[in-house]
């Protein structure tokens, strides 16, 4: 038989299958994968945060000791309230400086427009440390920053490194380009000529913008502040380098539990706890979204 | 002074020249179109009238006031655009109070504009959908209340209808037309169908090459075409090329592949080429009986094509080229193959150099 005999006969077989068994053979690949390596981890996480570590090994003794502790102890939930505030304050200023830059991407990138943007993956291709440090370099205490105070007769700021705001300007930093992308892709995908129609209407400059631009681009915003906000809550690494003594964030606290002082089930049930806030955040933020009032066409059929 | 001016304008984009000195008066009551083909400065004379676009010579006057100076929302003008544009995270009545929240008009006045726009565009079943549950003519005619909403001096329509079914598009040119009666305020219409410029307007300006070939009332654009590509692109005709050449007794014909077509009278000289142009429906066809055959063209019937209320005759003549005639004798029945007369009075032939 030929290869294009069998090609055929496959497709004969295919055709014949029943769309909920093609729908079964198409989807079960993914599915075996995000079992395996989404759902079963993040299902043993809960296990564990219901067992107990002593001297580094764990021992399965079922109790919510781990939740008991982590929800009363003080400092687990400044921790966490820190956290939260500056996920939203970083997520805030992420949307804020992205905007700009996607709208003059889109407007005045021409056909340029797609480089410009995968430009913004280019301090990806050093990894996270490295990006973190080379802040440091810019941000530190004999960093580019204060160097260039210092030229200038001004005395150098001591405050820039090893403070909340260094953490701050690091996420803002590492999550940007994410944010940038997500409105750049509404953007593309927005009729400017509505905005057109917009100043024809009677709208200046900046009510077409609020009144069309603006809702019309709700959803990628919200997708990018999304983007932003759910790593921003568990980040470790970046406090970690920039933010002093008191910038402990949430998810270094974590992250220690599981290295420095070996308590796994405690630094699990922290998990758990994280992954419910970033629940109820992306439930709240969904909230945001109307989809009817986001100009998303697959909403309503026409009656 | 005419109600909407356009005075010397011209617009360069770079190094090309998509309009030159255009010049047009229009009057308060008038509907006129731009006529023209893609690419001809149409849509971009509509721009520069709407303020999308500024001029690089000429002013533009609207009411006696010069608006060139203007961004669009400052000069009292309303746009119906093609594709609709209707803010598609907006009910229909959001999209038609928008103009007016943008006038800060007070929400009771606001109230009644819409009702108003509503009553004549009968929109009044549709107010709380929004765009994408609306048929083509439905979101038409919500683009169209939105245009008239804020009652404009102008209303500007940039081939409103270019996206609709054949139907809906005859539906809605008597409709439009009906408004503009109604509302007696001047409508800029956009098109590149003659058949909805010929229908709807009281002048047409035809554009081409960012030049208005020519500005007049419609039966005089489509009866007696001013320039050559107002001839070929208004109406259908057969175009007969060639030299002028004499016939000996004082009358002009031109030689058109061996054929002489005898001509109205003409300044053109012997000698030059020129083109001669006869609408199909002026073009006669007859049963070559035998009889008369002054001024007529013998050939054979090659086809007939049935159009509906009427059929176009494709006749092959004896030099071996075919013209289409539309018009004939209700008695006489021809079938393919017979042999013909076409025919059609001198007045008729529309006569430029080339």
């Amino acid at each position: 038989m030929s290869a294009g005999a069998i090609g055929a006969a496959v497709s004969r077989r295919w055709l014949a299958l029943g769309s909920s068994q093609r729908f079964l053979i198409v989807t079960a690949p993914v599915t075996l994968f995000l079992l395996l390596f989404l759902v079963v981890p993040l299902l043993s996480i809960f296990v564990v945060s219901l067992w107990r570590t002593e001297s580094y090994r764990l021992i399965v003794d079922w109790n919510l000791q781990n939740y008991h502790d982590v929800l009363t102890e003080a400092s687990y939930r400044t921790f966490l309230l820190r956290s939260v505030l500056s996920a939203l304050i970083v997520s805030v200023a992420s949307v804020l400086l992205a905007w700009p830059v996607a709208y003059f991407v889109i407007r005045h990138g021409g056909r340029y427009k797609l480089l410009l943007v995968l430009c913004l993956a280019v301090p990806f291709l050093t990894g996270i440390v490295l990006r973190v440090i080379a802040l440091q370099g810019v941000l530190g205490p004999i960093g580019l920053l204060n160097l260039g105070l210092m030229k200038l007769g001004v005395p150098p700021v001591q405050a820039l490194m090893y403070t909340k705001t260094a953490t701050i300007v690091g996420l803002v930093y590492l999550y940007l380009p994410f944010v940038i992308t997500a409105i750049y892709l509404s953007l593309l995908n927005f009729d400017f000529k509505l905005v057109e129609a917009a100043k024809v209407f009677g709208a200046g400059n900046v009510r077409a913008f609020f009144a069309v631009t603006w809702p019309l681009n709700w959803i990628g915003t919200v997708v990018g502040f999304t983007l932003t906000f759910i790593p921003s809550l568990a980040s470790s690494i970046t406090p970690r380098f920039l933010g002093g003594a008191d910038g402990t964030l949430y998810g270094m606290a974590m992250g220690s539990q599981f290295s420095a002082t070996g308590t796994w089930s405690l630094g699990a049930a922290m998990g758990a706890v994280l992954f419910v806030v970033s629940g109820i955040a992306i439930f709240t933020i969904s909230r945001l979204v109307n989809l009817r009032r986001s100009g998303f066409t697959g909403a309503g059929s026409r009656e | 002074m005419s109600y909407l001016e356009i005075a010397g304008v011209g617009k360069r984009f770079g190094a090309v020249t998509a309009l030159s000195d255009v010049n047009l008066a229009i009057e308060k009551n008038e509907f006129v179109s731009l006529l023209g083909p893609s690419g001809s400065g149409k849509s971009t004379l509509l721009r520069l009238i709407a303020g999308l676009e500024q001029p690089t010579t000429g002013r533009i006057l609207i009411d006696g006031r010069d608006v060139t100076p203007l961004p669009p929302y400052r000069r009292g003008i309303a746009m119906v655009f093609q594709d609709f544009l209707l803010f598609p995270h907006m009910s229909v009545r959001e999209n038609l109070a928008f103009p007016l929240r943008m006038l800060r008009m007070p929400r009771d006045r606001r109230e009644e504009r819409i009702d108003w726009v509503c009553d004549i565009l009968s929109l009044s079943e549709l107010k709380d959908r929004y765009p994408n549950q609306l048929s083509g003519g439905q979101q038409q005619r919500v683009a169209l209340g939105r245009g008239l909403v804020c009652r404009p001096k102008v209303l500007l329509l940039d081939e409103p209808l270019a996206n609709l079914d054949r139907e809906l598009r005859r539906d809605m040119e008597v409709e439009i037309r009906a408004y503009q009666i109604q509302l007696r305020i001047p409508f800029v219409y956009v098109t590149h169908n003659q058949e909805e410029a010929i229908s709807m307007s009281d002048r047409i300006a035809v554009v081409n090459n960012g030049v208005i070939e020519d500005f007049a009332d419609r039966a005089t654009i489509y009866h007696r075409p001013r320039t050559r590509f107002i001839a070929q692109f208004v109406g259908q005709s057969n175009v007969f090329e060639g030299r002028v050449a004499g016939d000996g007794c004082g009358r002009k014909t031109i030689d058109w592949n061996g054929i002489s077509i005898p001509l109205p009278e003409t300044e053109i000289a012997e000698g030059v080429a020129a083109s001669a142009y006869v609408k199909i429906e002026d073009t006669c066809v007859e049963m070559d009986g035998g009889g008369d055959r002054a001024h007529k063209l013998a050939g054979r019937l090659r086809d007939v094509i049935f159009r509906g209320q009427y059929a176009e005759y494709l006749v092959t003549l004896s030099n071996g080229s075919n013209i289409v005639a539309s018009s004939i004798d209700g008695t006489t029945r021809v079938a393919r193959g017979d042999p013909v007369l076409v025919s059609w009075k001198p007045d008729d032939v529309d006569l430029f150099e080339t």
